[in-house]
């Protein structure tokens, strides 16, 4: 469909075989704009997640008091559909009526135009898919340090080591691998943001928050360029493929200098 | 000669008919209760628009009448506004049969024309619709045929505060401040001056309201700011394309201006309000946050009507504001005005009925649309709050008493009805764009507008890459083929 011409004037009809769709994609400065903006969320996003996942994890893995309620609790976000949490973001950042601004109000924090500044409204997309992921992350990670080896902690505290000894020089590197895969799980994944993004910015203001995929989107089922569209979602396929083989790549090299 | 069987049946038609008439709800004229046989029993209409409550709730309310006089179920789909047109045309485009009524944007009917059915002499067989009647039936037309339905009738319009325009003591500082009397806006000069008065919220109250959200509509109050800066009286087509080559005119200084005082507006209006939808804006204003609100004909009734309202008995109507110089895209200079230009916008051009090809009982779905339009079903839409539709037949207008009756206050009542019939009936009224692929157009006017509010582009950087847009779909859906559709649009012939 992205070499060809497609026509929805009269039924869809497909145009003979070219490459201006690709032309057209390599010179679309709005392309480019979605795609910085893609990666710039990705990186940012899937960093936070990945850090406070591990963060929690490591606050509810030894048994404390309602240790299950707490699990169960913050496992509840990534159970909500997309539809609900972009709705529910747009209610909080409300700026009239939103419970955030509302607070942040009446403690002389003034309020934040949550949707209706550019860096704002990046900030405020984000927030919502940490809120959404962490907990995925969170999941897998618990997961990851209840299978740690206990001798090897034990070990550790008898040599005296300190707690935060003990996260970055055993935890850290027993738990690279399942690291490596649950951040790159996550990262192919945030590449294809839209529900959230659709309903709480709808892309905006202009085009501050419209991901690649919302921009593809925009193209094949908004204005019926639908040949485009296809162009930009299989471009979006092979950089992000491009993309998670460098981070793998990366991953394997690091592992290796770390168990050497 | 009737049979005996047929008689009751007649007769217990008349019965319901006379039953409904009564309610208000359902139709007067005497040829539509000959559908009430219930041939239709055990049907289903699938009727698609926008999401609620506006024109969905309409549908709503038609659903129990309708099958009391045919026997068929109304099923109603709905999808956001900014979602609408891409259901609808992707199902159309694929060959499916999903819904069998559309009520959809008249300015999609270029589009939709290969899909749906031609009602031309099913109209004009029809008495019951009472025709003549129809101020909008260009609003349906596309060709020379009549392919949809008009249910409603749409301007965008300027509303005020009354209260606030006779308040002497804010009158006083605004005359100190401003270096002219506070009173309904004549000019987008003066409009600008309240909005920037009363901007910062210190009087309770801030300036203005009007739609900046991408997919909510916001197409349309751009060009509300643009209209008087874009159109000499009289002259067709100069709001979006030049007609004589399709050039588009969205990047000439007229669009600059406009496009700058719709982003200065931003900041004069209830916090976050480049976020509000069309829906947005008619609350906001009822709930009395703005002094002056730009909308469709539906912000007074909301504001006069709706349980709760705080400006009920406060809200004037007029024509947009205007200017006293114009850009003239035929002689690219600005044009002095002997005397103020202000025009009628015919934001959107109403929303209106189509029946797919693929329709599973097209007699029926021309039943329903013939229904809906029908004066007394029409009457009681356009007189209830938030039913999204707004008059469109002469006898809406001249029906006084019918607003009197759903409560309506005057003298806000005289002003609302005479500033829509002002707009429906000026000769020079400016025309929306219907076109095919209106729809994009419009996608990429709010990205664009949206970019200015948020200060990520200058008026005219945006509005320069707009028109290299506008220009690349002309170019991919054909040059020829747009400039003719455009033309047609305009009531233009062909070019030499």
């Amino acid at each position: 469909m992205s070499f060809s011409n497609v026509s929805t004037d009269n039924g869809l009809t497909f145009g003979a075989a070219t490459l201006d769709n690709w032309r057209t994609l390599l010179n679309d400065s709005s392309f480019w704009d979605s795609l910085k903006f893609t990666i710039l969320f990705v990186i940012i996003a899937v960093t936070l997640e990945y850090f406070i996942g591990f963060g929690l994890a490591l606050l509810l893995w030894r048994p404390i008091r309602f240790g299950g309620f707490f699990r169960v609790l913050f496992s509840i976000p990534m159970m909500l559909a997309p539809v609900a949490i972009g709705f529910m973001f747009r209610m909080i950042y409300d700026q009239s009526n939103g419970p955030v601004d509302g607070t942040l109000q009446r403690i002389g924090l003034g309020q934040p135009p949550w949707l209706a500044q550019p860096h704002w409204a990046v900030a405020s997309v984000i927030i919502m898919d940490i809120w959404e992921w962490t907990p995925l992350l969170f999941l897998l990670l618990l997961a990851g340090l209840q299978a740690l080896p206990e001798d090897a902690l034990e070990a550790a505290q008898l040599d005296g080591a300190s707690g935060f000894r003990v996260i970055t020089s055993i935890i850290f590197p027993i738990l690279a691998p399942i690291s490596v895969m649950v951040v790159f799980l996550r990262m192919v994944d945030a590449f294809t943001v839209f529900g959230q993004i659709f309903l709480l910015t709808g892309g905006g203001p202009g085009t501050a928050t419209t991901s690649t995929t919302l921009f593809a989107f925009f193209q094949g089922f908004q204005n019926f360029n639908v040949s485009y569209g296809a162009t930009i979602a299989l471009a979006l396929l092979v950089i992000v493929t491009a993309i998670a083989l460098a981070y793998l790549a990366t991953a394997r090299f690091l592992m290796r200098r770390i168990e050497a | 000669m009737m049979k005996r069987r047929e008689f009751l049946e007649r007769m217990a038609a008349m019965g319901v008919g006379a039953m409904a008439a009564g309610s208000g709800l359902t139709l007067l004229d005497p040829e539509n209760i000959a559908f009430a046989s219930k041939e239709h029993a055990g049907e289903t209409l699938t009727v698609i628009t926008q999401s609620g409550p506006p024109i969905a709730s309409a549908v709503q309310a038609s659903a129990a009448p309708f099958k009391r006089l045919t026997g068929a179920s109304v099923k109603l789909i709905t999808a956001p506004f900014g979602e609408l047109y891409t259901k609808t045309i992707a199902n159309f485009v694929t060959g499916g049969s999903a819904y069998d009524v559309v009520l959809g944007a008249s300015t999609w009917l270029g589009d939709y024309n290969p899909y749906v059915v031609d009602l031309t002499s099913r109209i004009h067989k029809d008495p019951s619709i009472h025709w003549n009647d129809v101020i909008y039936q260009r609003n349906g037309q596309w060709a020379g045929r009549q392919i949809a339905m008009p249910v409603d009738g749409d301007n965008q319009l300027m509303y005020y505060r009354r209260d606030i325009m006779n308040n002497k003591s804010l009158g006083k500082d605004f005359q100190k401040k401003m270096g002219h009397p506070l009173r309904p806006p004549q000019t987008w000069d003066e409009f600008m001056n309240i909005a920037r008065f009363f901007g910062d919220g210190k009087h309770g109250v801030r300036g203005v309201v009007e739609a900046y959200r991408h997919g909510g509509q916001a197409f349309w109050y751009y060009m509300s700011n643009c209209v008087a800066w874009c159109n000499v009286p009289g002259e067709k087509g100069g709001l979006f394309f030049n007609p004589s080559n399709l050039k588009p005119l969205v990047n000439n200084p007229g669009h600059v201006k406009g496009m700058e005082n719709y982003a200065e507006a931003l900041k004069y209006g209830p916090p976050g309000m480049i976020n509000f939808d069309s829906n947005e804006v008619r609350q906001r204003f009822a709930h009395g946050e703005a002094v002056l609100g730009i909308d469709w004909d539906d912000t007074p009734i909301i504001g006069e009507l709706q349980t709760g309202t705080k400006v009920k008995g406060k809200i004037g109507s007029a024509l947009l504001p205007g200017t006293h110089r114009v850009w003239n895209y035929r002689t690219g200079k600005w044009q002095t005005m002997s005397k103020l230009n202000r025009p009628a916008w015919l934001a959107f051009g109403g929303w209106c009925g189509v029946i797919s090809k693929k329709a599973h009982n097209i007699p029926l779905a021309y039943k329903y649309l013939s229904f809906v339009a029908s004066p007394a079903f029409s009457l009681k839409m356009v007189t209830l709050e938030n039913s999204g539709m707004n008059p469109y037949r002469l006898s809406h207008f001249n029906n006084v008493a019918a607003w009197t009756k759903a409560g309506y206050p005057e003298p806000d009542l005289g002003l609302y009805l005479a500033a829509m019939r002002k707009s429906d009936l000026d000769p020079n009224a400016v025309q929306d764009m219907r076109l095919p692929g209106a729809a994009g157009f419009q996608d990429a006017t709010e990205v664009a507008a949206q970019k200015v509010a948020s200060g990520q582009s200058s008026a005219k950087s945006a509005l320069d890459d707009l028109a290299n847009q506008w220009n690349t779909t002309n170019q991919q859906k054909g040059m020829a083929k747009q400039l003719k559709a455009y033309r047609a649009s305009l009531n233009l012939g062909a070019t030499k």
